[in-house]
């Protein structure tokens, strides 16, 4: 349903695409290439515990641990496992895929035969407090550790912005420095003197020393680098030259040439330091074309498909096959009916829609990350053509309801909102769909739950089974629908329990509605937070090729 | 001084002699792991970014005894630096910090970075002299994933510590995850015993899984656990008893990790 990946153990046949979901996750560590080293062809790799993720075939997802010892205290040595190597493919995050990957063989069994007494990993403070603390009990240790570091040189800096495609991205992106005639030199006894000059909308950098630049800025590293990282970069500058942390030789006037520097420096210091291969892409402007459909599109247009209804439900979940099936050999589909907007600066397919004889577009689709505006008007304008051109009455399409710039794109190009198809949905298999979400959130109900929950059905077609048994517990969540002893009874009718499990009800609803008779009434408030967890909470939504 | 040590780089089979030394710099920290041979030759010398010359080794020429050591990685990490306890060791760790210095900007690395223990004021010294400055550590973050197992390492290697403590004591613990088992007890005697299970004892100690976790990991105080309401004792006046116990089993080392160790 809502999950469409599978997790499972790593397998030899992995090796090829894990190392290179790492490598392309990683890319700062080691330049990304490690994974062999580290994993495959150490003495204490155990494939039975790396955690894959994988979707239609494809690795989106791994998850490592490294198995070994760990001193805690003088002659105390305990057997443990150092988490690493979590990546998950940037399309497939916000999916809880890595939440799965973590929660992967981690149990009493895997520990106790490995005797692993504790888990520990070297983790970005803010991840910790999202996921580690809170999933896997983590505590942060007091350090006796001092970090030290030292600049050599410049030279990853200097050889990014010495590139003339990097030098007009600076310039675009901060528009005053073409008309900034200034020099400034940043010099720290932790690293060379870094030089940089803004003559006439040029940038030259250098680790010279200065030589007539007109602005002088000395500071210790640290207090170099905590400007940089600072988000008001002008206060920032200004109370650092107060507390004389800072040293600023040249005129006052200057100063603020050189706060619009550091704007700057922090902007290329930290696409450098993140490896942000994106970072220059993105920055600049993306060239849109539109062309047909070509052979081997699909397997991008269906990524595109998934990127972008990520967080709905509702529809018939893509794969190549399928969308050559609903697509491309629909009647009255062609290729030259369906229009792919290609991205040129980075080759890739950020929208597409598929126009029928009929005058339906089946599909429309396109990358919110993109400017929606301007690939979807491409896409409306291209396939407007050509229904005109084969003398289609009507155009016609199904749109998200919540997205705004295409509603401003619609309306702009002449379309109007219609009362959409309603969509029916019954429950074939209520035992087999609550399965299917409590083994979403299993892990959120075995921590919050100790229950039994029996459901009476009235009025449910024949093909259902009156009652629905939920056991929550330590040892795990049972779904039956046989009656056992229960600590929670909820009597209601079949249409308001499908309505719940869909989300078209919430709890609370169902309640102040007298929907249904929860006994004892005093177990009201577990009933609402427990079925606020087993229920849909996408958006549902289908395009028309949905239709079948 | 100059002329006592001399400084090399690393020949095959000087690995036990670095791992011994290693670990005897490092034997009152807690959060690394242990040096074997085998560790070691994996997390520093057959690391992606470390060359023979990478590992520079600084000895006494009289006795040839290794006083010194760094592992030097082509990315600017300075993997491991360990100094002896009984030699000069501000001399030392400058020999080798100002060796992977320049190490390092033959092999145009652009940074140079280490981690030094925060009460190795010499180590401190020599990085400070040779203008290095600081920066915020990588936070680590620790996990028990089996109670009764670090409960009973713990207990014995504090056994001479607990004196007469002769208890059975029932650990339960509230809102564990699923790998976690929630209840358990330690009979203290003339041996260290642990049941899976809880069997008739002395007292309970009811906390919930991520404040023992913290408790134990010196993360926290159990007085202050106690006055908070995040631990209980049962019945309460084994409350001194419980204290006794919870903190001689905290583990109160400095925590310390080389880079090495973050794989």
């Amino acid at each position: 349903m809502k999950k469409m990946y599978k997790c499972r153990s790593f397998l030899p046949r992995d090796s090829d695409a894990v190392r290179e979901l790492v490598k392309t996750t990683f890319p700062n560590f080691l330049e990304g290439n490690y994974w062999d080293w580290k994993h495959l062809n150490n003495s204490k790799f155990d494939p039975s515990i790396i955690a894959i993720a994988e979707k239609d075939g494809e690795i989106v997802g791994c998850s490592h641990w490294l198995q070994g010892n760990l001193k805690i205290r003088r002659n105390v040595v305990v057997g443990s496992l150092l988490t690493c190597d979590l990546a998950v493919k940037p399309e497939q995050r916000n999916r809880g895929i890595a939440k799965e990957l973590l929660l992967q063989r981690r149990t009493r069994e895997t520990f106790k035969n490995r005797n692993i007494v504790v888990n520990y990993d070297f983790a970005d403070p803010r991840l910790a407090k999202k996921l580690y603390t809170p999933l896997l009990g983590y505590t942060k240790i007091g350090l006796a550790v001092k970090k030290y570091a030292k600049a050599l040189g410049w030279k990853r800096l200097i050889d990014v912005v010495s590139k003339e495609e990097t030098t007009k991205i600076l310039l675009k992106r901060f528009p005053k420095l073409r008309k900034l005639n200034l020099s400034v030199c940043f010099k720290s006894k932790s690293s060379p003197p870094l030089t940089l000059r803004f003559i006439n909308g040029k940038i030259e950098i250098s680790e010279n020393e200065p030589q007539n630049v007109q602005i002088l800025v000395e500071a210790d590293l640290s207090v170099l680098i905590s400007v940089f990282e600072a988000k008001h970069v002008m206060t920032h500058v200004l109370k650092a030259v107060f507390e004389r942390k800072i040293k600023i030789k040249g005129k006052l006037s200057k100063l603020y040439g050189v706060s619009q520097n550091f704007g700057l420096l922090k902007a290329v210091l930290r696409a450098i330091s993140t490896q942000e291969t994106d970072f220059f892409a993105h920055a600049q402007t993306p060239k849109y074309k539109v062309r047909n459909f070509e052979n081997g599109d699909e397997t991008e247009i269906v990524r595109l498909f998934d990127r972008a209804y990520a967080r709905y439900g509702g529809f018939v979940s893509r794969n190549p096959k399928y969308w050559l099936w609903c697509c491309l050999q629909r009647p009255g589909v062609s290729r030259e009916g369906i229009f792919v907007v290609v991205n040129e600066n980075e080759n890739n397919v950020v929208g597409y829609a598929v126009a029928g004889k009929s005058g339906n577009i089946w599909e429309m689709c396109y990358d919110p990350q993109h400017d929606v505006e301007k690939v979807v008007g491409m896409l409306l304008s291209e396939t407007t053509r050509y229904l005109e051109n084969i003398g289609a009455a009507t155009v016609a399409f199904n749109a998200v309801e919540d997205d705004p710039a295409l509603r401003k794109v619609c309306n702009e190009s002449g379309f109007e909102a219609l009362t959409a198809a309603r969509m029916y949905l019954s429950i074939l298999d209520i035992r087999g769909i609550v399965t299917l979400l409590e083994e979403d959130n299993r892990e959120e109900l075995i921590k919050y739950f100790d229950e039994s929950v029996l459901v009476e059905l009235e009025d449910a077609p024949q093909w259902i089974k009156k009652t629905l048994f939920v056991r929550i517990g330590r040892d795990g969540v049972y779904v039956e629908e046989n009656v056992h002893p229960y600590t929670i009874f909820v009597k209601t009718d079949f249409a308001t329990f499908s309505s719940l499990l869909a989300g078209i009800l919430t709890p609370s609803e169902a309640i102040s509605q007298s929907r249904l008779k929860i006994e004892p009434a005093g177990k009201s408030s577990t009933f609402v937070k427990l079925f606020s967890i087993l229920s849909l909470d996408a958006k549902w939504f289908f395009p028309l090729s949905d239709y079948g | 001084m100059e002329n006592r040590y001399q400084t090399r780089t690393f020949v095959e089979g000087d690995e036990v002699r670095l791992v011994n030394l290693f670990n005897e710099a490092h034997d009152k920290y807690s959060g690394f792991v242990p040096r074997t041979e085998g560790y070691w030759r994996w997390s520093c010398r057959d690391r992606p970014d470390v060359k023979p010359e990478g590992i520079i080794v600084t000895e006494e020429k009289q006795s040839g005894k290794i006083v010194g050591y760094t592992v030097v990685g082509k990315s600017g990490n300075i993997w491991e630096l360990c100094v002896d306890a009984k030699t000069d060791r501000k001399y030392v760790a400058s020999v080798l910090i100002e060796s992977a210095t320049s190490y390092l900007r033959k092999v145009n690395a652009d940074q140079i970075v280490l981690n030094v223990p925060s009460d190795d004021l010499d180590i401190q010294e020599a990085c400070v002299q040779t203008d290095f400055f600081e920066l915020p550590p990588d936070q680590m973050f620790v996990g028990i994933t089996d109670f009764e197992a670090l409960v009973e390492a713990l207990a014995k290697s504090i056994k001479e510590k607990l004196g007469d403590f002769r208890e059975t004591v029932t650990f339960r613990l509230l809102k564990a995850q699923s790998w976690i088992n929630p209840v358990f007890s330690v009979r203290f005697d003339t041996e260290i015993q642990v049941f899976e299970k809880a069997v008739p004892s002395g007292f309970s100690i009811i906390v919930d899984s991520d404040v023992l976790t913290a408790i134990l990991l010196g993360s926290v105080n159990p007085f202050a656990a106690v006055l908070k309401g995040k631990l209980k004792i049962n019945p309460f006046w084994k409350f001194r008893k419980a204290m006794n116990l919870l903190n001689a089993l905290q583990i109160r080392n400095p925590w310390f990790y080389s880079l090495a160790d973050y794989g």
